[in-house]
């Protein structure tokens, strides 16, 4: 058994768009996805702009050939997840032990508030069969149901590194033989509740972000899901799935600072990245590009840059957040971003930080701003931290 | 199919009986009434400063207390990585904020429940108070997020990455969960003050319970080792004849009269025949025990179950409803815990050490 684990498919629904070449177009026209709301019913529809999904539960509902009145999870995640797999059929993985990893912060949250809007205001309302989507492991029940999957099922929730602790939980499986083929990612909503909260914190910025930049406000709020197919590299030999890359490290640190907000310093970011590089046995200069987490909040953007100056000062690889175009996905940003890292390998591009003028006080990054294609991406370093401290890299890297 | 000896270091849990009194071991079990069984709570300042104690939900002191037992049994200050099993998250502060922002139109919400609500909460909480830089993972799978947990920190000491880990589960059922629960039909009708039927009613539905149990897992036998993890499994999507015979393979090379089967069964009788089901085809020769019957259903039970099944195997006593009786014969070498709800199952096998 080599142990390396590859990357076979992907799969992505975000406000750039509903799949993989959908997003990759939007990048390199650098159209942004964060707009007005149109879909999600609430009060703040004119105060924030988002990284919406761009299509209604109803469109969504259609798009998937699912029932309406589902949670608006379960569709993006079942979209998504249906799109990673769309090389394999069911058929070919009989026979072979299946997992499918998801990560979620909100569940099915957007039900519970509609059953609560009407309760709350007269009790004899409200259709108390919508708080059964609530929990987080429900869309991911579904959605393993429907892709006709049998075997080891999970939902991990770590606020905004959700996704990359998934996609770490899988590789670990694969590596230990207890899996063979994993679908590893997470999704998340946009539902009141998270854009609410996350305005109480008040580090919601009412433009577009502007992450890594002195000026920055705070972050757009975003939604969607996205999943990766994972498997041992003789395992893709023997399915004839051509490998798109290898995960070739990933760490899992907590920075222990604060319950909403990382140490100045970075400690939590610094040991993720450290490790997953140690893992993967590369140096620093090895690195051709990070996809940083890059919120745009004061404290992330700050601490991350601090973290990646003590590892990478004075020579940075290629830098960036994508978050100026896909918003803060929470849940599926470590799915979203470890996607786009596979794809920056297998196409050969850099995504742009276009929303970028002026380094954050104090530090020397300076992300790229326009796209760049044709390039030799070797090891992508993807970053998700989040609340309660947790730190989660991944590094991908050239099969 | 652990590869590495693990072991049970410490174990701490607070339940709808007063598991964090070692005092149970002699006094037994209360009778419990209603079909909501909250925990019998320890004295909480007793074991956290007092200012601290104020900025804790309720959820959050359960499970602050519960590692502190299990850390202090295995005689560490700080766990190398903590790992946290939670079907529904910190639902209190959830319920807090939905209310108050479905109320106020999103008007003058203070961020403290929605900070607190997010399922990460506890197991961040516990990094914080005990000063853990290391992994620190949540899983949130429904009525597998403890043995989900279980098998990070299986995976931990395999690779080697940590020597000890504390892992654990926590609920808490709140009036709101309560009322949702009641008026989707899932919990026991019982007349006011009548004592909670037997498990064996006959009718549907189930008994709230809650609790926080944890435990620290090593890769050492320690003076305080309650007994050996020898197997932990998950598995979705199968049916009854599956579940079976899977069970049936892994219970083969065990000895019933030296086995004792925690089964999860939750008193709701269509649930139940199901699991009748799968042990009468694949364990029939087993004697089998109700934990449920002690600490009612609820997403993280399985925790409760392996803190009773680890004082089973280092005391050599067998659970009954009541109490803990001695063993009547011979020794007792291996504990399964056996649950199966909706499309999942799972299975922890526990060795004597």
């Amino acid at each position: 058994m080599s142990g390396e684990v590859v990357i076979t498919g992907t799969g992505i629904i975000s406000a750039l768009g509903l799949n993989g070449p959908e997003t990759l177009d939007a990048f390199t026209q650098h159209k942004t996805g964060i707009q007005p709301v149109r879909h999600l019913h609430t009060r703040h529809r004119d105060d924030f702009p988002c990284g919406e999904v761009k299509a209604s539960n109803a469109e969504l509902a259609q798009l998937t050939n699912l029932p309406e009145h589902l949670s608006r999870s379960i569709y993006l995640s079942y979209h998504a997840s249906r799109e990673a797999l769309s090389s394999l059929s069911i058929g070919e993985l009989a026979g072979l032990r299946v997992g499918f990893i998801s990560a979620s912060t909100v569940g099915g949250m957007d039900r519970t508030e509609t059953y609560f809007q009407k309760a709350l205001v007269d009790p004899a309302t409200g259709d108390v069969r919508d708080t059964r989507h609530h929990d987080c492991g429900k869309p991911t029940d579904y959605v393993f149901h429907k892709l006709g999957l049998k075997g080891f099922v999970s939902t991990i929730s770590t606020a905004c590194s959700s996704s990359a602790n998934a996609i770490m939980l899988a590789a670990r499986l694969l590596r230990t033989d207890r899996l063979d083929v994993v679908i590893a990612g997470g999704v998340d909503a946009l539902t009141q509740f998270t854009l609410n909260g996350f305005n109480t914190l008040m580090i919601v910025d009412r433009q577009q972000c502007e992450p890594l930049d002195r000026h920055r406000r705070g972050l757009n709020l975003g939604e969607g899901a996205a999943y990766v197919v994972m498997m041992r590299k003789e395992t893709a030999i023997q399915l004839e799935q051509p490998a798109i890359c290898l995960l070739s490290g990933y760490a899992n640190t907590n920075d222990t600072f604060h319950q909403t907000a990382l140490s100045d310093q970075g400690n939590g970011p610094f040991a993720a990245m450290t490790s997953a590089l140690n893992m993967a046995g590369l140096q620093p200069g090895e690195i051709s590009y990070i996809n940083m987490h890059g919120t745009g909040t004061q404290n992330n953007d700050m601490a991350e840059g601090n973290a990646i100056r003590r590892i990478f000062h004075p020579v940075y690889p290629s830098l960036s957040s994508t978050k100026s175009f896909t918003g803060h996905t929470l849940a599926a940003s470590g799915g979203i971003e470890g996607v786009l890292s596979v794809l920056a390998i297998h196409h050969g591009v850099i995504y742009p930080n276009y929303t970028f003028h002026e380094p954050v006080e104090g530090l020397d990054i300076r992300p790229e701003t326009r796209i760049k294609t044709d390039q030799e991406v070797r090891h992508v370093l993807s970053n998700s931290f989040g609340f309660g401290g947790n730190c989660t890299s991944l590094l991908f890297s050239e099969a | 199919m652990i590869r590495t000896p693990i072991f049970i270091q410490g174990a701490g849990s607070i339940s709808p009986q007063k598991t964090w009194d070692k005092k149970i071991l002699e006094e037994g079990f209360v009778a419990q009434q209603g079909n909501r069984w909250p925990c019998i709570e320890p004295p909480y300042s007793d074991w956290i400063d007092a200012r601290a104690i104020r900025r804790m939900s309720r959820v959050l002191q359960r499970c602050n207390v519960a590692a502190q037992l299990a850390m202090n049994e295995a005689t560490i200050d700080c766990p190398e990585a903590i790992v946290v099993g939670t079907a529904m998250g910190c639902l209190e502060d959830t319920w807090s904020f939905l209310s108050k922002m479905v109320q106020n139109g999103g008007e003058r919400l203070s961020p403290t429940s929605f900070i607190h609500s997010t399922h990460n909460t506890m197991a961040s909480h516990l990094a914080l108070h005990f000063k853990c830089f290391g992994h620190n993972c949540t899983f949130v799978h429904r009525t597998i997020s403890f043995e989900n947990s279980l098998t990070d920190a299986i995976l931990l000491l395999e690779e080697g990455a940590v020597s000890q880990v504390l892992v654990g589960g926590a609920d808490e059922v709140t009036d709101i969960s309560f009322d949702l629960l009641n008026q989707l039909g899932q919990i026991k009708q019982l007349e006011s003050g009548e004592n909670s039927p037997g498990f064996t009613d006959g009718q549907p539905g189930w008994i709230a319970g809650e609790g926080a149990s944890f435990f620290v897992l090593g890769n050492r036998q320690t003076a305080s080792s309650y007994a050996r993890l020898v197997d932990v499994q998950t598995g979705a999507g199968y049916d009854p004849e599956e579940i079976a015979s899977r069970i049936e393979e892994q219970m083969a090379s065990l000895d019933p009269g030296k086995t004792l089967l925690l089964a999860g069964h939750n008193g709701n009788v269509g649930e139940d025949s199901i699991t009748d089901q799968i042990l009468s085809q694949s364990a029939p020769a087993f004697p089998v025990f109700r934990y449920k019957s002690l600490c009612g259903e609820y997403g993280t039970a399985s925790g409760f179950a392996l803190w009773l099944a680890s004082h089973v195997l280092k005391q050599q006593i067998r659970p009954s409803t009541s109490g803990f009786e001695p063993l009547p014969s011979g020794e007792l070498d291996h504990v399964v815990i056996f649950q199966q709800s909706g499309p999942h199952h799972a299975f922890i096998r526990l060795d004597r050490c």
